[in-house]
């Protein structure tokens, strides 16, 4: 470090003050945040994705928000009560001012709730589709219905940012792309797309001022060039290190690598309502994985732990259940169990094919951590088994439509609980397919037992907390004693920061910089 | 010149037309975005109404027709990701781009004219065997190490230089534009630089040649027998006598790195056009990706129409017919 330094004053001394004076004169530091990618838009409802949702996160509040451990803590409501299974009532902070100056109040929570309903280009629509009704009581208390039990309520309020009602009554849906106006921590001072975006602290902000007064995004969605940057000083913190740049973010003093369990699953899907499959193929001509035994035998069948070392460079951690522990439905009792080839080699005899079969894994290219390389892994250690195993990784546009059409039979496949909570898998990828309900839109194997059904719907129709996690962890065991699915790992979070800041990464990765400090 | 530039425009209407048919074609194969727009949680239905919206769930000659129709009214359509309008999104970013790409042709011409005709006049000396060995070695780098090298030495060893971003900008007529500050010239140098070192070596070798097959030529002779000095020789008659494609090589290479600086503006987190378009092209955005291989078709349409231009004032006998 000091030789870079010495090397600077010295070309500094010698080119006279051109060089030298942006770098020397240092006023209160904004902290600089290197982003793999930036923020599609500012609207609130427009895209749930995690680089928008994180920003927006420091603009606006929800009624109620997350903790850094997913938990639900209050935001713009401070206390809710439930007189009635159907009813939610929530209390609102008094005193809180929009960025602009308007008060905020229960118009707003009613608007922002129906808006994000009803917009024709919300992204949200899923997250409040069991809001039924939205009454204002007086100024500060909010009345909200469901048609039938929802005790994930809170968790799904908790994505949902309140807008300023005047402000996009008054400037129109498309201004709030670039122009937002929320109660947040932070308001948004410049935003030079595909350049920077800062943030200069709201004073006011109803948690007391934050500590950082500017923060300034970069998006550096070149691997090299985020690692560059931050060597260099010119960031502060970057987000998904390349795994490769561990090592020489590690040898250097001034900055450090950080990682956390993240909340992404890599799990195999099967065909398992056909008794034809498009790509596997017993000597029958039946498709094999309608067999209990078969799937439970490629469970045993994969050396995860090798993919996680070789593959994964021990970036992540073995699966034995679909949500990390970070989740609220995660089950403690169950562990994955030991890579076993020979118990693999008879179950398969035992379900009939003491020969293997022909399959074809189905992976996309480009859209998980090493997604290929896991397929192909997965495929050399299948090819033990006696299994004619083909590895076919394709883009995520071709991949993703592919799997919807049902033309594949045994894929990889990537799914995280955003809202920390284990429904998220339960409903979208556990529950029978059924369209008209909005259940197992990932379930694209087609999995089906009655029995979880029942629990899935039971969790989600319950308001007491201890019993959903019971009916959510009853769920589980049932769809992992089918083997309906195959959970490889978990992904970990990987970070590196300046040693001056003071931070520690949170479950969603999200990026708030109210928690933030830099020394 | 009139026919001419009537001519030229029927074509340039002709050629964005077949552009704007075969992309929205390959787009359409491509795949279908709204899978990618909304988040895994969704619902089915969810998916189906906003497909309905964007208008995706109808046949392709229908999507088609419909785009025609309002890109006649100047109409683009807006952007799937963003929801902005698809042209706004892109014309925000041209002057980072042109800015890149003027920066760097200028280097390459000023650096690379004169060195060139050094190294086609005095070809024996030990500097022009450098230059042309240093050209060789600018032709076969590939760009993207020379950036990331280029960023390592001068950013994260020793410090002197930004690694990625534009800087400080001012707005000038609206133009954000980074040159006109101490800082945001600091963070130009390396990305031009990236670029214009195949450019460079590109036009020496150019020049090199075309200057030594002038130097043999009947009217250097007669000139140098009229008592002519030599420099007024080779730095004014045959010079003009190299630069038509010099020029040529010029305007197509201009426009080259304004279409395609992708690279270099993804190593450099350069907020350029073409980092934009891969996006665009990642995430299936079909109106973004559309406005701009339109705009980009239009601009090397009269990119080549200017190095005609300028050809009649370097030859006189060359008339736009």
């Amino acid at each position: 470090m000091t030789k870079s330094k010495w090397r600077l004053l010295c070309l500094a001394l010698g080119l006279g003050l051109m060089l030298a004076g942006p770098a020397l004169v240092y006023a209160a530091k904004p902290l600089v945040h290197g982003a793999a990618s930036e923020p599609r838009s500012l609207d609130p409802y427009f895209h749930s994705e995690t680089p928008t949702n994180s920003m927006n996160s420091n603009i606006y509040d929800g009624l109620l928000g997350y903790d850094s451990e997913l938990n639900v803590v209050p935001g713009l409501a401070d206390k809710w009560e439930t007189p009635d299974k159907l009813t939610w009532i929530f209390h609102l902070r008094k005193g809180v001012k929009f960025h602009d100056g308007t008060p905020f109040t229960a118009e707003d929570v009613k608007f922002s709730l129906e808006r994000c309903k009803t917009w024709a280009k919300s992204g949200f629509k899923s997250t409040v589709n069991k809001v039924k009704t939205v009454e204002v009581l007086d100024p500060y208390k909010v009345k909200i219905t469901t048609p039938d039990p929802f005790g994930i309520l809170p968790r799904k309020l908790a994505q949902v940012y309140i807008m300023c009602k005047a402000y996009v009554q008054k400037h129109g849906d498309d201004a709030q792309a670039d122009k937002p106006n929320g109660t947040g921590p932070y308001k948004l001072k410049e935003w030079v797309k595909g350049d920077h975006l800062t943030l200069a602290a709201n004073e006011g902000y109803f948690k007391g001022a934050p500590k950082i007064k500017e923060v300034i995004l970069r998006p550096l969605t070149n691997d090299a060039t985020r690692t560059a940057a931050l060597l260099s000083g010119e960031v502060d913190v970057i987000d998904d290190v390349p795994v490769l740049d561990v090592a020489r973010i590690k040898a250097d003093s001034k900055v450090e690598v950080v990682s956390r369990p993240g909340l992404r699953l890599i799990y195999l899907q099967m065909d398992q309502d056909r008794a034809k499959s498009p790509k596997a193929k017993g000597p029958d001509g039946k498709n094999p994985l309608l067999k209990v035994k078969v799937r439970k035998a490629l469970y045993y069948g994969i050396d995860e732990n090798a993919i996680v070392k070789h593959v994964m460079n021990g970036v992540a951690f073995p699966a034995g259940q679909f949500y990390p522990e970070a989740v609220f439905g995660y089950d403690k009792s169950i562990k994955r169990p030991a890579y076993d080839p020979n118990k693999a080699k008879q179950l398969l005899k035992e379900a009939g094919y003491p020969n293997g079969f022909e399959i074809t894994i189905d992976s996309p290219n480009d859209r998980y951590v090493n997604d290929a390389k896991i397929a192909q892994a997965v495929g050399s250690s299948l090819a033990k088994l006696g299994i004619k195993i083909k590895v076919n990784a394709i883009p995520k546009k071709t991949f993703f439509p592919m799997t919807d059409r049902r033309e594949s039979s045994f894929f990889l496949i990537g799914w995280s609980c955003a809202d920390g909570d284990a429904s998220a898998f339960l409903d979208s990828i556990a529950h029978t397919y059924d369209k008209d309900k909005g259940f197992g839109r990932y379930n694209r194997g087609r999995y089906s037992n009655p029995k979880a059904d029942k629990l899935i719907e039971a969790a989600g129709a319950t308001v007491n907390q201890d019993e959903r996690l019971k009916s959510m962890q009853e769920a589980q065991k049932i769809v992992l004693q089918d083997q309906a699915f195959i959970p490889l790992h978990f992904q970990m979070d990987l970070y590196a920061k300046s040693k001056k800041l003071d931070w520690k990464p949170r479950a969603d990765h999200y990026f708030w910089y109210y928690d933030m400090q830099l020394k | 010149m009139l026919g001419y530039l009537i001519r030229r425009i029927l074509q340039s209407i002709l050629v964005l037309f077949c552009v704007s048919m075969v992309v929205f074609a390959i787009m359409y194969l491509s795949g279908d975005p709204v899978e990618m727009l909304l988040p895994p949680e969704a619902t089915q239905k969810q998916v189906e109404d906003l497909r309905r919206h964007l208008g995706l769930d109808k046949p392709f000659h229908v999507q088609y027709l419909t785009f025609l129709q309002k890109a006649l009214h100047g109409d683009l359509g807006k952007s799937f990701v963003f929801n902005q309008p698809a042209i706004s999104l892109i014309v925000e970013r041209i002057p980072a781009t042109m800015e890149l790409a003027v920066c760097a042709i200028l280097l390459a011409v000023i650096i690379g004219l004169p060195a060139g005709m050094y190294a086609a006049v005095r070809p024996n000396s030990f500097l022009a065997k450098s230059i042309m060995s240093g050209s060789l070695l600018g032709i076969s780098l590939p760009v993207f190490w020379l950036g990331i090298i280029l960023v390592l030495v001068f950013s994260v060893i020793l410090g002197w230089l930004p690694s990625s971003g534009r800087g400080e900008t001012e707005l000038v007529f609206g133009l954000r534009l980074g040159f006109l500050t101490l800082n945001g010239l600091k963070h130009l140098i390396l990305p031009s630089l990236t670029i214009a070192v195949f450019q460079l070596a590109l036009i020496v070798r150019l020049v090199r040649a075309g200057m030594q097959e002038v130097m043999l030529q009947d009217f250097v002779k007669f000139l140098k027998a009229k008592g002519l000095s030599e420099r007024r020789v080779i730095y004014i008659h045959a010079l003009k006598n190299i630069l038509i494609p010099v020029v040529t090589i010029i305007g197509l290479q201009l426009g080259n790195i304004i279409a395609f600086a992708v690279v270099t503006e993804s190593i450099f987190a350069w907020p350029g056009m073409g980092k934009l378009v891969i996006e665009s092209i990642h995430g299936l955005d079909r109106p973004v990706v559309l406005s701009y291989l339109l705009i980009v078709s239009l601009m090397f349409v009269f990119l080549n129409f200017l190095v005609d231009v300028i050809y009649t004032f370097l030859d006189p006998r060359i008339r736009l017919k």
